[in-house]
């Protein structure tokens, strides 16, 4: 099975060679948080040490569109794929011929749902191989839609924010407040620790690796979940 | 700028009709909308009066099919919406861009409203939605006017209707939230009745809530919305009617204190005075309603 390490773009920055040992391929970027997009000095390095590198994007307003949009056009011959989850920004990435696509987590929890012939006919016209699961029945949707199941362990996405829970604001910019921090947070109500790491909150994961998965994506030891 | 108001029952309707709503929406229990059952009219002869009724004042009504459909309800979805048009139904709310296609491939053309579902946040993802034959954008609840620009002066001549995030607002991406919560299930209900983002949690030795903007900043951005031309104000379907009431009442107060032409710092002021708490929304989704 194929190893991703996956980092924040503050981990990115400091991600010697010796901490991708072992793996095929290193993801950064941010499936949520539109502000966390990698240095083009990190992405070179991490090219180049780990040979395959993959961009992880999120939703986004217009004002940190055209940010990502210069990322992916300037790097393009770093890029080994580009995880999508904005509607547009997919349309976008159907631009850069060639560039294989994986359906973020956000992205398969409508692709999943949506009717399976649009479904599979959006797969094909954008070039997606590939669809990030953290629950088994996403990683079933995507096996089901032909696409390759990219395994999340560790931790399973519940909710997005747009304000920023470190910063206060709806920026397109901020000062990283978040880079390293991740939040434990526990009410006995709900019977399980929510984990906030940037703008999302995560659980626990407690599912094993399906079987279909044919690629697992893996936090650096002791590490949050975005 | 005209008050879109959610509605469960005839008397609801009734109610906002007579009393400035310019719209009024709903669900019925066949078509998938993001409410549950009980909060929805039981089929299209249920409606007929709201219709009439909106009609006869010039006003207008819209159903809701805010939720993603499954290809096998596809022709069933079409032939109650086909119904609920010659019936006078105005349009529907959508967010599932599979039905959209299948409509535009039947050649059914209606008042299409992309629903804040769809987490539209920037125009390219408006392009892709609109091709496939929209009216209306509702703007994502989470997204703010300093972001919204493009989308409510896009180049496709869509409407766009938006919240009063001061009075009402989520603190996540409620299509994508799957936190337990009221909203969702009837089982979660009885064990949540209260918003799930809304709880006190333990971190470390502090108490952490999901932060959620301040009511100065948020009376600031309705401010902007209306002057950026955003045509529409949303009072969402709300389970508790006497709240909804509550929150109506006040959106009418604001829309007429921007039609007056007020400055921002008045209006903020203004705001603050008819909603000191605005965000204080969460005991108050228990189902009550105006039945009939």
């Amino acid at each position: 099975m194929e190893k991703v390490l996956l980092l924040s773009p503050w981990q990115a920055e400091q991600a010697g060679p010796k901490a991708l040992a072992g793996f095929d391929a290193v993801m950064t970027g941010s499936e949520f948080c539109q502000n966390e997009l990698p240095s083009a000095k990190a992405a070179a390095a991490l090219a180049g040490a780990a040979g395959n590198f993959i961009l992880a994007t999120p939703l986004m307003t217009d004002k940190a569109l055209g940010g990502w949009e210069r990322f992916v056009r300037k790097n393009r011959s770093l890029l080994a794929e580009v995880v999508v989850n904005d509607w547009g920004f997919a349309g976008f990435l159907r631009t850069q011929r060639g560039l294989k696509i994986s359906a973020g987590r956000l992205m398969m929890r409508e692709l999943a749902l949506l009717a399976p012939a649009w479904a599979k006919d959006f797969i094909r016209r954008h070039n997606i191989l590939r669809g990030e699961a953290d629950r088994p029945d996403l990683a079933e949707a995507a096996k089901r839609l032909g696409l390759g199941v990219s395994w999340h362990g560790g931790y399973v996405f519940r909710a997005v924010t747009t304000y920023c829970p470190f910063e206060n604001h709806f920026r397109a910019a901020c000062a990283l407040s978040c880079a390293g921090r991740t939040l434990k947070l526990t009410n006995r109500q709900l019977g399980q620790d929510l984990f906030l790491a940037a703008n999302a909150y995560f659980s626990k994961q407690t599912k094993k690796v399906p079987a279909s998965a044919a690629r697992q994506v893996f936090r650096p030891a002791g590490s949050g979940p975005a | 700028m005209k008050i879109t108001a959610g509605v469960k029952s005839r008397k609801e309707a009734e109610y906002f009709l007579a009393n400035g709503a310019d719209e009024v929406y709903c669900g019925l229990v066949s078509l998938r909308n993001n409410r549950l059952p009980r909060e929805n009219f039981s089929g299209p002869e249920d409606l007929r009066p709201v219709l009439e009724l909106a009609h006869r004042a010039g006003k207008k009504v819209f159903v809701a099919v805010n939720e993603l459909v499954r290809e096998a309800e596809h022709p069933e979805t079409l032939r109650t919406l086909a119904a609920l048009k010659d019936m006078g139904a105005d349009g529907a709310i959508l967010r599932d861009p599979a039905l959209l296609t299948y409509f535009k491939k039947k050649k059914f053309k209606f008042y299409f409203t992309l629903s804040t579902l769809a987490n539209c946040f920037n125009s390219k993802t408006l392009g892709f939605f609109a091709k496939l034959g929209l009216s209306r954008l509702v703007l994502p609840m989470q997204l703010m006017p300093e972001n919204a620009e493009r989308l409510i002066k896009n180049r496709y001549g869509l409407d766009t209707e938006v919240f009063c995030q001061a009075l009402y607002y989520g603190v996540n991406l409620d299509s994508l939230c799957t936190l337990p919560c009221p909203q969702t299930s009837e089982n979660f209900s009885k064990k949540f009745t209260d918003f799930t983002c809304l709880l006190p949690y333990a971190c470390g030795k502090d108490i952490f809530r999901m932060p959620m903007p301040p009511p100065e900043y948020m009376f600031g951005a309705f401010y902007d919305y209306y002057h950026l031309g955003a045509g529409h104000a949303k009072v969402a379907r709300w389970p508790n009617i006497l709240r909804e009431i509550d929150l109506f009442q006040k959106v009418r107060l604001l829309v007429k204190l921007l039609e007056k032409g007020v400055s921002r710092k008045l209006f903020i002021h203004e705001g603050l005075r008819i909603d000191a708490k605005p965000m204080q929304y969460g005991k108050s989704f228990t189902l009550k309603s105006l039945a009939g």
